[in-house]
């Protein structure tokens, strides 16, 4: 599910920034960004499984105490809202650019948030459940995108490797890691995940089909050259809109259907999130009501001034990168300090 | 919260926001299926022209007799292309819908002026097929709107399969598409070819004929400015280096005989040189061809005359590559891009040469051009004779 | 996780069921008027009781013979009953258990002290047998009345597949399946439903085969139902789903006797109710919508390739009335040219804008289908013939709808009468038209939200606790064997997974012999 949300916001912003920061090496950006994903990944998972019968907000009550474990809590749910709510907005902007100018955002806002909202409060299962197909028919159809245009596609467009240094691989790459470390997600799942043990090799597994993933979206520079893959604001799209074999043209739509249902589940993930944690930390019965509101919040902020491209690609830059930096690495990082000398593994083992 | 009450709520949302969308009725809609833009330097304004489809003509259903108009032309001008395009909505009471549109021809005035606000508006509107054809037209523009092939039933859509067409018959055109155009012209020291549009005149003596499209030749683009032509053999001669020629046939002189060969395929290798900061190219072509006419008696068994065309090929191609080399140089044009092969093959070299390379170091450069040519069949024939008598072997 | 689900799911449901209410004795007196007043009392001065006074044992002691007209078998009760009572020795009648076992040559007789149970069994066509002295009722079975002889199903038809189809008398169904499955460990659980109609159901299953807990459940639950009378299957269904508001069918009705011995052997319940033709199936899972047909009895090659043409006849009937308003409101641009040109030019003077035309159409198929139904079946044909012709060409020439709607609704409805499982389109016919409005409203996008919510509907949904729409959502790879494809016979090793069984296996093991049956 956490592949869904990343290809699902990282294919549609993403080749652009990347292509113009690290230009041709932008695949060499995608393995570094993997790699700082897996990371996170990993690290989620070991402080998640010191405590596998609670969430975030549980076992910040048990390492740093009531109030600074409460506090700490309160950013997550802050950041997970802040996420959600850029999901959103992402959505909201990318559908009356490329598609329908006319309209209005709201209509979007509402196409988006209603399904997603209700999907989340039948519970983290069904998402999660209903993901097991959409992943493979996103997958499916980013595959379909490529191979028609494998006659467009040059690969000599990647050469020269490393033409201006190592710095713009690596400057993309950072860019690109922030969209991964959605892991943080496990924060909150964990408690209700089943197999608890195949997790890490599940992550393996998906992670070479992550970097497939990403890298068919690095293709549009192979098809379009990083000069203008820069320029574009949707290269995905621009992928798609490529196609034209016999009567399959146009199929800008089919685009538009993946990206939405990669939103929604997103969307559905992270404020699922949000009420969870929130229902943890002041222990409330149930999580529903939390969930509307928090759309409500969500939809409130969405709209809270005219948010237009320019802004959401700065966004998408440094700041959202390394809000997710910390909360993904530095934060578990010092969490699983304290845990360890606390000597937590132990007592769970006991108990 | 139960489904069908939910769904009701999705339902009432969207029925309520649904009329902020932009939803349309296709009777209300003109399809543009071809469009020329130009542009008027005595006015100093855009011009845009389309052929929109009556769609009714399109539909089996039709009651009554035969309609007589299949299309219908829209124009506009103003002094951006936008505006352009959106003037002529001042006479068009449907809304006209460019996402069908496949052709863009582009006027010979506008292409010296700069093509570069077309291309940013084709590619900013969503609405504006990328994959479209895009032409250079030099038929005045008064006279290619009217120019009607009898085959389609809005005749600029005929200009998409005529270009197609082309490198698969004679090769002396080479299709682009917008998106291509927007790549090409993103590239460092951008130069391109666009295909050209010309009108051939009726015979005299064919009665029926009329005034037709052809394809062939190309434009040579300078960044977004049309710089020079290319004739139909320089453009063959450069789809020979690109490796983008499929067939075409070459009137060749082999041993004093007129002969035609029909060329079935080639395959060309850029290889660059490079010796101590100085560049020099070798371009390998290795073509195939048949047999295709043969006007003297003649016996093709035999294997020195074989040899002799292959021989002769050689030539002919290498001819036609050695022009448009010329000529691009002449027109300091790397249109055959061998930037980017120095690039690939020394990138430090080209740090350092990167902005010599158009003005000095291109023109003069050493190409050496290598064809090898392969018989592969004679066709049905093996041996033309006169009056039963035997064909000597030459 | 699901299990934990599953588990507190269950443990609520056995909560809300409470125990039946016990209905009020009544003690057999020994003095036969008695019972003869206690018995008009309760039937009142219906026209079809028959209380027949005789004097068994050489005319010396009175027995009464009570039975309903018409339900009982009279040429059982004369030679059966009647008869025997009057020629038995007066030895044989010193009370009712030694009259029961030796004079009666009745196959089933119970022994009952208590009036109302005596009643029921009349009620269902027994006789109730009244020795004087006694204070226990002798209940004889003499059931027989006019039943439907058995036939082809009506809505389930089938090529090559077992021609009988289920009739409305419970005996008889029972002993189609009983006939199918001849196995010690079938299991049929007879309750009645119903304070007035009394109606007789029997929960069947496969003990060792079945989850104990599911049977469990579905006696619960069936158990807990207060209601005054059971007409249909539809309606104990309605009562025992899982999630009662939902439209789609978490239960199946069929007609089939084959279906049922395929279901129990997979490890599900069966519930027969009297008086209707369709037997209860649970749990159920989605992609048994798929399954029903000829794909059994088809080389497996063609079997998967039905079950691929079923998939698609259900997203057909779904999707492709909103796919085309999405398209050709929303998204010319995904048509090719020629296409768009030439639908634009057909709704070229169609005065409606395409939600009108489409749902104008969509109504008139669906009126013109319900009339089909109910026509006498001379006319049926005749009509739907001109409804189709007249409303299509007319209104087309009339330039009212344009011919692509036409030939969209025609072949939508097309799609809706392949699937084989008519329980299992009504959910989706109904669905059709939010998903037009959305889709006009929104486009495609629309199409996909209203997609996305009925899909998440239908995955939350549970059958008896098991997910509705088990081997796609969640996916579960061996179950796909006999979902997605219908693999040859010896290759369908493991029950489908889904349905929590005692027994996964099916090939090679104890119950070798059932597979030969119907799989």
């Amino acid at each position: 599910m956490v592949v869904t949300c990343i290809l699902a916001t990282v294919d549609v912003f993403i080749p652009s920034e990347v292509a113009q920061r690290a230009g041709r090496d932008a695949w060499l950006s995608v393995l570094i960004a993997v790699v700082i994903g897996y990371s996170m990944f990993r690290l989620t998972l070991m402080l998640c499984s010191l405590f596998p019968n609670h969430t975030l907000a549980g076992f910040n009550r048990l390492l740093l105490g009531k109030y600074l474990g409460g506090v700490v809590t309160m950013i997550y749910i802050l950041a997970f809202l802040v996420i959600s709510t850029i999901a959103l907005v992402e959505f909201a902007i990318i559908i009356p650019t490329a598609f329908k100018p006319g309209s209005s955002i709201y209509l979007w806002d509402f196409t988006l948030l209603l399904p997603a909202l209700y999907v989340a409060s039948l519970g983290i299962s069904i998402p999660a459940r209903m993901n097991e197909l959409l992943l493979p028919l996103g997958l499916l159809i980013l595959l379909i995108v490529v191979v028609f245009n494998i006659p467009y596609i040059n690969l000599k467009e990647y050469l020269p490797v490393l033409a201006n240094g190592y710095l713009p691989p690596l400057v993309g790459a950072y860019t690109m890691g922030g969209k991964l470390g959605h892991s943080l997600l496990y924060f909150v799942i964990f408690p209700l995940i089943e197999h608890k043990d195949k997790l890490i090799a599940l992550g393996n597994k998906l992670t070479p089909l992550l970097i497939l993933a990403l890298w068919a979206g690095t293709l549009a520079i192979a098809i379009f050259g990083p000069a203008l893959t820069g320029m574009m604001i949707f290269p995905a799209l621009e992928m798609i809109r490529n196609i034209d074999i016999g009567f399959i043209t146009r199929l800008d739509a089919l685009m538009m259907m993946v990206w939405y249902m990669g939103f929604l589940i997103f969307i559905a993930a992270f404020s699922y999130g949000a009420a969870v944690l929130t229902r943890d930390l002041f222990n409330l019965k149930g999580y529903r009501l939390v969930l509307w509101f928090y759309g409500l919040v969500i939809l409130v902020i969405a709209n809270f001034r005219i948010i237009n491209v320019p802004l959401i690609r700065t966004m998408f830059l440094n700041p959202l990168s390394s809000m997710v930096y910390i909360l993904a690495l530095v934060i578990p990082l010092l969490l699983l300090i304290v845990a360890k000398l606390r000597g937590y593994p132990k007592e769970v083992g006991e108990s | 919260m139960s489904r069908p009450r939910f769904l009701t709520l999705l339902l009432i949302v969207s029925l309520l926001l649904g009329g902020c969308t932009e939803r349309r009725e296709m009777n209300e809609t003109n399809f543009v299926l071809g469009a020329l833009f130009d542009y008027d330097a005595e006015k100093d304004k855009y011009e845009m022209y389309t052929q929109v489809a009556v769609s009714e003509a399109f539909s089996k259903m039709q009651s009554g007799g035969q309609l007589q108009e299949t299309y219908l032309i829209y124009r506009g001008e103003a002094d951006t292309v936008y505006g352009a395009v959106r003037d002529a909505a001042r006479n068009s009471a449907r809304r006209l819908f460019w996402s069908h549109c496949d052709v863009y021809v582009m006027g010979k005035d506008l292409a010296q002026k700069g093509i570069l606000p077309f291309l940013d508006f084709a590619h900013r509107d969503h609405e504006l097929r990328s994959t479209a054809y895009i032409f250079v037209s030099d038929i005045p523009r008064e006279k290619l709107l009217s120019i009607k092939d009898g085959q389609e039933k809005v005749p600029l859509m005929a200009l998409k399969r005529l270009v197609l067409l082309g490198p698969k018959r004679h090769g002396e055109t080479i299709p682009k598409r917008v998106i291509e155009v927007w790549k090409d012209q993103s590239m460092e020291n951008p130069v391109y070819l666009v295909p050209m549009l010309s009108m051939k005149q009726p015979e005299t003596r064919a009665v029926e004929e009329k005034t037709k499209f052809e394809m062939a030749g190309a434009a040579v683009f300078r960044e977004d400015k049309m710089v020079g032509r290319l004739s139909p053999q320089e453009t063959r001669g450069y789809l020979f280096v690109s490796g983008q020629i499929k067939n075409a046939v070459f009137p060749l002189q082999v041993h004093g005989k007129k002969i035609a060969v029909e060329l079935i395929g080639s395959k060309a290798k850029i290889i660059p040189h490079i010796e101590d900061g100085n560049v020099a190219f070798r371009i390998e072509v290795k073509p195939q061809f048949n047999f295709g006419e043969n006007d003297q008696p003649l016996n093709l068994e035999n294997q020195a005359f074989d040899k002799a065309a292959e021989n002769a090929f050689n030539g002919a191609v290498e001819q036609e590559i050695r022009k448009s080399i010329e000529q691009a140089q002449q027109l300091k044009a790397d249109y055959f891009n061998l930037a980017r092969e120095v690039q690939l093959a020394d990138n430090k070299l080209w740090q350092q040469i990167r902005n010599q390379w158009a003005e000095e170091i291109f023109p003069d450069l050493s190409i050496e051009v290598m064809v090898q040519s392969q018989l592969l069949r004679t066709g049905l024939l093996i041996e033309t004779n006169l009056k039963g008598g035997r064909a000597e072997g030459e | 996780m699901l299990k934990r689900y599953l588990k507190n799911f269950v443990v609520e449901k056995i909560m809300e069921s409470g125990n039946q209410p016990q209905r009020p004795k009544a003690p057999v007196a020994p003095d036969l008027n008695r019972v003869m007043d206690a018995l008009r009392q309760r039937f009142g001065s219906t026209g079809d009781l028959v209380l027949r006074k005789i004097l068994a044992g050489n005319g010396t002691i009175p027995v009464l013979v009570v039975y309903l007209e018409n339900m009982a078998d009279p040429k059982t009760i004369n030679e059966s009953i009647i008869a025997k009572l009057q020629e038995a020795p007066v030895a044989l009648l010193a009370n009712s258990k030694i009259l029961a076992h030796a004079v009666l040559p009745v196959s089933k007789v119970v022994l009952t002290g208590d009036l109302v149970k005596a009643v029921d069994g009349i009620l269902y066509g027994k006789t109730a047998i009244f020795l004087s002295g006694s204070d226990r009722a002798i209940v004889a079975e003499t059931s027989g009345w006019e039943k439907r002889s058995i036939q082809p199903p009506e809505t389930e038809t089938n090529i090559q597949g077992p021609q009988e189809g289920f009739v409305e008398a419970i005996s008889v169904n029972i002993t189609q399946i009983r006939r199918r499955i001849r196995d010690s460990q079938l299991r049929f659980d007879n309750l009645h439903l119903g304070t007035r109609t009394n109606t007789a159901l029997s929960v069947a299953y496969i003990e060792g085969l079945a989850d104990p807990g599911i049977v469990a459940e579905v006696k619960k639950r069936v158990q807990a139902i207060r209601i005054d009378g059971i007409q249909s299957a539809q309606s104990v269904m309605e009562f025992i789903k899982d999630q009662r508001l939902t439209p789609f069918s978490t239960l199946l009705k069929t007609e089939r006797p084959a279906k049922v011995v395929a279901c129990l052997l997979e490890g599900r319940v069966a519930i027969f109710v009297d008086g209707t033709p369709f037997v209860i199936v649970a749990p159920v899972t989605f992609a048994m919508m798929l399954q029903e047909g000829d794909d059994y009895y088809f080389s497996f090659y063609f079997g998967s390739f039905l079950r691929w043409l079923t998939l698609f006849a259900f997203t057909a009937t779904l999707v492709l009335p909103s796919l085309y308003t999405a398209i050709t409101t929303h998204h010319w641009e995904m048509m090719p040219t020629p296409l768009a040109l030439s639908i634009a030019g057909s709704r070229e003077g169609v005065p409606f804008p395409l939600l009108v035309e489409v749902l104008a159409m969509e109504l008139t198929f669906e009126l013109l289908r319900e009339a089909g139904v109910r026509l006498p079946k001379a006319v049926g044909p005749a009509v739907s013939i001109a409804g189709a012709l007249v409303i299509g060409q007319a209104a087309v020439q009339a330039g009212l709808i344009s011919p692509v709607v036409v030939v969209l609704v025609a072949f939508t409805g097309i799609a809706s009468f392949a699937i084989p499982s008519y329980d299992a389109t009504l959910a989706f016919r109904l669905l059709r038209f939010p998903l037009i409005i959305l889709s006009f409203a929104i486009g495609i996008l629309g199409l996909v939200a209203g997609l996305i919510v009925i899909w998440a509907h239908m995955a939350s949904l549970t059958s008896f606790g098991v997910p509705y729409l088990a081997p796609f959502t969640p996916v579960q790879v061996k179950d796909l064997k006999d979902t997605l494809f219908r693999v040859p016979t010896w290759a369908m090793v493991t029950r489908p997974q889904t349905i929590p069984s005692l027994d996964p296996d099916r090939l090679g093991k104890v119950q070798s012999h059932q597979e030969e049956d119907e799989r």
